[in-house]
């Protein structure tokens, strides 16, 4: 649905956006970086915004800038904070959706029924002027989703979201994936990502990092060693047995908890698949066990420090 | 459905009450410069169509036409811009070109409105209520529009193309407006507002009209038709400059490129 060939953004002499080449599928998609990485250029280059210095960007199979084909079926929630602060919530979602081409017959329905599904009909009619930043988001979400559109992009959609609201945008994005909607969600909040999507691209300094499943793209990291935390009353027998298992790099003893062990392996898929066993053999109990590094701050980290 | 939600929020956008204070500021102002014009005046040497030319001349389609103009119209994309909502109004499927177009023409009804409303303050305080369907006033009425149309396109071509195009536009119109006309030779032939008063003539003390004017060198005005042809053809060269601009030009709040 949304293609990127080889695009680059110049601005003067600054490097927005380098090469990239990427795929935006239907699902949610999260686009991950820090400030400058060039997460917003992208965007900007997708909702037609801009136009790339080099490369191409498709929407639909057609350019998006000024493209109003595209913008019938694309729905775009900015970043910024500003709207049209003298206007009611409802007037503000009922232009866009009359400029989204709805018409008259159902425009009323649409912006009703919008406006409810991000829990903003109490306060639709009161000028956005007056609006919390929980709310602003949440309405800049009713103008993005009204006009049904088959793609929605969202700039830091949980931006100021109280942790209900970010919840409810939450579900409504993974509804709006389950339809066939492309969803597209930039943010630099990792953990509430990772909530709503295992599918990421991760740039950096305007490259494209690394693009794909989070947990695939950590399985191919083979320089980094995979970090297993194990908690047990049985520590220092489980630990020998550990240690027998040829692709168990090192374990260590938690200095503060002797319960705790961690394991550094470069096989995890095999660590996964064989520990259950070792556990049962030997009736060990396990009170916690987790993996830090199976999570996309880790992965971030790797990639961008390396 | 989309022409009619754009309409109605560029005149809501005008008719707020900071907007229509100004208005009323410029309305009033005729009517008080008029009145005092009528009392300061000796009564056996004023003339209700002398006083009435100077002041439309002077301050109607000098001032208000041209202030107006560059306001609401450098303003049409700057302030979406400066406000950020430039980007809900470019990620619609409306053609860029018919935002601009709704939003020019309801700049030129409000400057028109607010221009007719100072033309009729004008005309009452100098002619009196009885003598307000004077010929003069209602030619004024109908050239103002064209006059409208032309500035407005103009700045509305400066408000496409450049970051902060009010500064420019003010400068257009009250430095080369008034610094072309005084230069020797046919630099007259370089202000919109020499068209406009070939249209627009008073009878007035035509000296008077151009000594304040700063335009001494005896060259001849431009003819009627070459006043109207160069009104429209100014009117539509920058309306279409604008359109492209505006079609083409990336419109991206400065802080958030990156």
């Amino acid at each position: 649905m949304i293609v990127l060939e080889q695009a680059s953004r110049w601005y003067g002499q600054v490097l927005g956006l380098n090469d990239v080449s990427c795929i935006m599928p239907v699902g949610i998609t999260a686009l991950l970086g820090e400030n400058g990485a060039g997460k917003s250029t992208l965007m900007k280059l997708i909702t037609g915004q801009l136009k790339p210095t080099t490369g191409r960007v498709l929407v639909f199979g057609e350019p998006p800038f000024a493209n109003p084909r595209v913008f019938r079926k694309l729905g775009y929630c900015p970043e910024i904070e500003n709207n049209y602060d003298d206007m009611t919530g409802r007037d503000f979602v009922t232009m866009l959706a009359a400029m989204a081409g709805l018409p008259s017959s159902t425009l009323k329905s649409r912006v009703a029924e919008s406006i409810e599904t991000v829990g903003m009909t109490g306060a639709a009619d009161r000028k956005i002027g007056g609006y919390s930043k929980g709310m602003r988001q949440r309405i800049k979400v009713a103008q993005g989703i009204v006009h049904d559109p088959d793609a929605l992009i969202l700039d830091e959609p949980l931006n100021g979201l109280d942790p209900l609201g970010r919840r409810d945008i939450s579900t409504l994005l993974h509804e709006l994936a389950s339809r066939g909607k492309s969803v597209v969600i930039s943010s630099h909040i990792l953990y509430e990502v990772e909530q709503m999507t295992r599918n990421m691209l991760l740039l950096h300094k305007g490259r494209l990092m690394a693009q794909g499943d989070i947990y695939q793209i950590r399985g191919l990291i083979d320089s980094h060693p995979h970090h297993i935390t194990i908690t047990t009353e049985q520590a220092r027998p489980l630990a020998k047995h550990l240690l027998d298992l040829p692709y168990v790099s090192s374990v260590k003893f938690d200095m503060q908890d002797p319960r705790l062990l961690e394991i550094e392996t470069r096989a995890p898929d095999q660590f996964y698949a064989q520990f259950p066993d070792i556990v049962l053999e030997h009736g060990y109990k396990i009170t916690n066990f987790e993996s830090p590094d199976n999570n996309l701050e880790a992965v971030f980290k790797y990639l961008v420090n390396g | 459905m989309s022409d009619y939600y754009l309409f109605r929020t560029a005149l809501l956008d005008h008719l707020r009450p900071g907007k229509l204070a100004a208005a009323a500021i410029m309305v009033g102002l005729s009517f008080l410069i008029g009145l005092l014009m009528r009392w300061k005046m000796d009564p056996e040497t004023y003339l209700p169509a002398n006083a009435y030319g100077l002041l439309t001349v002077f301050f109607v389609f000098a001032f208000v036409l041209t202030i107006l103009s560059v306001i609401f119209c450098t303003g049409i994309v700057a302030q979406e811009v400066e406000q950020k909502t430039i980007v809900y109004l470019l990620t619609r499927p409306v053609p860029r070109w018919r935002i601009l177009m709704i939003k020019y023409l309801v700049a030129v009804l409000v400057t028109t409105v607010i221009g007719w409303m100072a033309v009729l303050a004008a005309a009452l305080a100098t002619f009196g209520p009885a003598k307000l369907g004077e010929s003069t006033v209602l030619h004024d009425m109908l050239i103002l529009p064209v006059g409208v149309l032309a500035y407005s396109s103009i700045f509305l071509l400066m408000g496409t193309l450049l970051n902060r195009p009010l500064i420019l536009g003010l400068i257009f119109a009250f430095g080369w407006e008034w610094f072309i006309r005084a230069l020797p030779g046919y630099g007259q032939y370089c202000s919109i507002m020499t068209y406009i008063r070939v249209l627009a003539p008073h009878e007035g003390p035509e000296s008077m009209i151009r000594l304040l004017s700063l335009n001494t060198v005896g060259v001849d005005p431009p003819s009627r038709a070459v006043s109207w042809i160069v009104m429209i053809s100014v009117t539509l060269v920058a309306l279409v400059a604008a359109i492209i601009a505006f079609s083409t030009r990336e419109y991206v709040p400065r802080e958030d490129a990156g």
